[in-house]
């Protein structure tokens, strides 16, 4: 592997920890969009910039992922108000050490992976699992309808950078239909967001609570009372 | 030519939908892309059409199966929503239509997808389309229901690709490395089995999630019961099998690779508590679609625990139950919408005597339950029972006893709540009565449903059972 993708790799770990460690939504979007471009990037360099296979995924992914998502998560959350969440589940000097941990815990596991796929080296491995952890991460500690949809595109950041050493595999199109479905998922998710914001007020999907089942809210209130 | 047909017209037809401005105009064309499918299915099923797209399409016994399920199933909601939408006071949605067909075309996919990649972008197109349907009444609660349904599936389905992508990595580094399902049968004793199981994990939790499978199941009541009814029909009776196939498929690959052993426990595992959960959450139900949402967690868990069995009996009858519960719940979300129209409320406790009120509904509903719980003579009734000797035959009369129970348990805990919204005292709320003309727009494609889910308990069709097995040996792997 070449020294300019190990460069690239090392990014998108670094970029994960400041993901979760970041409480500004304007932040956490940048750093997402940096991270699709260095994913972008690496769907060049690791496949040869002479497959033209590797150039459609990657104009895609930087064109999607790296632009025009971040640009409208950007509008939706300036839309919804939405600039920082103040009080997350897990606090953020805590969801820092978790990601660094999930770091470490990426290259134990990515050493463990089969010689076939050990053609990219161990970092792409870890770099992989480490940005479907810190997703995850996003995903559960955070409140806000945004930032949970910034923790599932990272998560699907992961997945697709763990796709990239299985490129051979995949039919144009089958990526293709990956990148538009994850897109076409943004958009609708910024719609029920911007739709949240305007019929609650808020875009706290924790306060979400009207559906739960009869017995779960009286316990609630018992714990309440 | 006819595959591609059958995924491109639904999407070309939703886009025209798109662009006309009547209302009327676009309930027609909805009805209309949804007969030119039946047809369109219907001939493919007849001629047996080559594979299309390298491969990557191509219609074999459980897309057979699924396809025409999904295509029968969508005809019937079609009809029905050209009568429902005409009575239930609604805000203005252009969109309905479009999106509807777009779900349409996308489950069409799903079912003749042979790719394991293309599978899972048909999967994920089927939330996205399906989750502006669920925000249909623009209500508090439809909203929370449409945002739980999105990020919760999306999330679920995200691991699903993680496991596809598992499977990939399972693969010997010399030889084709695709990911159809026949290559992957073909190369199945080769793969890397800690990678093959590290993927079925992943694609059993995934397109569990979207299966409705307990402990992930927590969106599918909300989405289920805040969709307008047709479309619950749809998300019940279409969706979830679709989702079911995607698990299937990844149990032809484990089970050619020898791993038959290992997938059991997780899917009897997931099968039982998916029974146990949805079972706890009819006793005294408040909500009648939600009833119907959590019978929905439990029969899923009935076609795990039939595919989990192992044996090509069991397979057999997950399969068929899979058939008799999209024609049973149907039919259910059908009579649920009627009462809806018929009492204005969503309230078990409010509907009370149902019989003299709307005997159309009240029968309908009455029979939506005997078909459900697995009465005779319904078709439930033989796949339960075909699954219960299947556990019988391997051996397992500790956990057919407990299937037993938690079936008795289902139909008991159900009943309470339904019978005495039909027989009860009649009193409580009142919306407005049906035409007749209406009774029967909305009455006929229930009461066919019906008609199926008894017809197929009392016999089944040789093409029907030729299909059935054949699908149970592709599961199983010729394994007896």
């Amino acid at each position: 592997m070449s020294g300019f993708a190990q460069l690239l790799l090392v990014t998108v770990l670094l970029l994960d920890v400041s993901l979760a460690a970041s409480s500004r939504l304007a932040v956490l979007i940048r750093a997402f969009a940096l991270q699709a471009a260095a994913v972008a990037a690496l769907a060049l360099v690791l496949d040869g910039p002479g497959n033209p296979h590797a150039w459609a995924v990657a104009s895609g992914t930087l064109l999607l992922k790296g632009l025009l998502i971040p640009y409208f998560l950007g509008r939706a959350s300036e839309r919804t108000h939405a600039v920082k969440e103040q009080e997350p589940l897990v606090p953020y000097g805590v969801s820092l050490l978790l990601a660094a941990a999930g770091v470490a815990l990426s290259f134990a596991l990515a050493s463990r992976l089969p010689e076939a796929t050990q053609r990219s080296g161990i970092l792409l491995g870890a770099a992989a699992f480490a940005t479907m952890f810190t997703g995850l991460l996003i995903l559960v500690s955070r409140g806000t309808a945004l930032a949970q949809v910034a923790g599932y595109l990272v998560l699907e950041n992961g997945i697709f950078l763990f796709g990239l050493s299985l490129l051979r595999h995949m039919p144009l199109l089958v990526e293709m239909g990956i990148l538009l479905d994850v897109f076409a998922g943004t958009f609708v998710m910024g719609i029920v967001v911007y739709n949240i914001h305007r019929t609650f007020d808020h875009i706290d999907v924790r306060a979400l609570t009207a559906l739960k089942e009869a017995a779960d809210r009286e316990e609630g209130m018992e714990e309440g009372a | 030519m006819i595959l591609t047909a059958l995924v491109l017209c639904p999407i070309l037809l939703g886009a025209l939908a798109w662009s006309l401005p009547r209302r009327t105009a676009r309930r027609a064309v909805l009805v209309g892309a949804s007969l030119l499918q039946v047809l369109l299915a219907g001939a493919a099923m007849w001629r047996g059409p080559a594979p299309e797209w390298g491969g990557a399409l191509a219609l074999d016994p459980l897309g057979k199966l699924f396809l025409g399920v999904t295509t029968l199933l969508f005809a019937a909601a079609s009809l029905y929503t050209f009568g429902y939408m005409a009575l239930h006071r609604h805000p203005r949605k252009r969109h309905y239509v479009p999106v509807l067909l777009f779900f349409l075309g996308s489950m069409t996919l799903a079912t003749l997808s042979q790719h394991l990649g293309l599978f899972w972008v048909a999967l994920e197109a089927t939330t996205l389309s399906s989750a502006p349907l669920v925000y249909f009444d623009r209500s508090e609660k439809s909203l929370e229901a449409a945002w739980k349904y999105l990020i919760l599936c999306s999330v679920g389905i995200a691991l699903a690709l993680a496991g596809t992508f598992f499977l990939a990595l399972a693969l010997p580094a010399e030889g084709p490395g695709s990911l159809l399902v026949a290559d992957l049968v073909a190369q199945a004793p080769l793969m890397s089995a800690p990678w093959l199981k590290v993927g079925f994990l992943f694609l059993l939790v995934g397109y569990g999630t979207k299966m409705g499978l307990a402990p992930m199941h927590t969106w599918l009541p909300d989405a289920h019961a805040e969709a307008p009814p047709p479309v619950s029909a749809l998300l019940s009776g279409a969706l979830l099998n679709c989702a079911f196939l995607g698990i299937l498929r990844a149990l032809e690959v484990m089970n050619a690779a020898g791993l038959a052993s290992f997938v059991q426990k997780p899917l009897l595992a997931f099968g039982f508590l998916s029974m146990a959960t949805g079972t706890a959450f009819l006793i005294r139900q408040p909500d009648y679609k939600r009833l119907l949402a959590y019978s929905s967690v439990e029969h899923m868990g009935i076609l795990a625990v039939g595919v989990g069995l192992g044996s090509a009996q069991g397979i057999f009858g997950a399969l068929l139950h899979a058939l008799n519960h999209s024609l049973a719940k149907g039919l259910l979300f059908f009579a649920a919408g009627l009462i809806f129209l018929v009492t204005g409320t969503k309230s078990a406790a409010e509907v009370r005597g149902l019989l003299g009120r709307s005997p159309l509904a009240a029968a309908l509903f009455a029979a939506g339950f005997f078909a459900i719980t697995g009465t005779p003579p319904f078709g439930l009734f033989v796949s339960e029972f075909t699954i219960l000797s299947a556990a019988f035959s391997a051996g397992h009369a500790v956990l057919a006893v407990l299937y037993l129970a938690l079936l008795v348990a289902a139909f008991t805990a159900m009943g309470a709540v339904v019978l005495p919204m039909v027989f009860g005292r009649p009193g409580g709320a009142r919306g407005e009565s049906l035409s007749a003309r209406n009774s029967w727009l909305l009455g006929a494609p229930a009461a066919l449903l019906g008609l199926a889910s008894l017809g197929l308990g009392l016999w089944i069709p040789r093409g029907l059972m030729v299909l059935l097995k054949a699908g149970a040996v592709l599961v199983s792997g010729g394994h007896p």
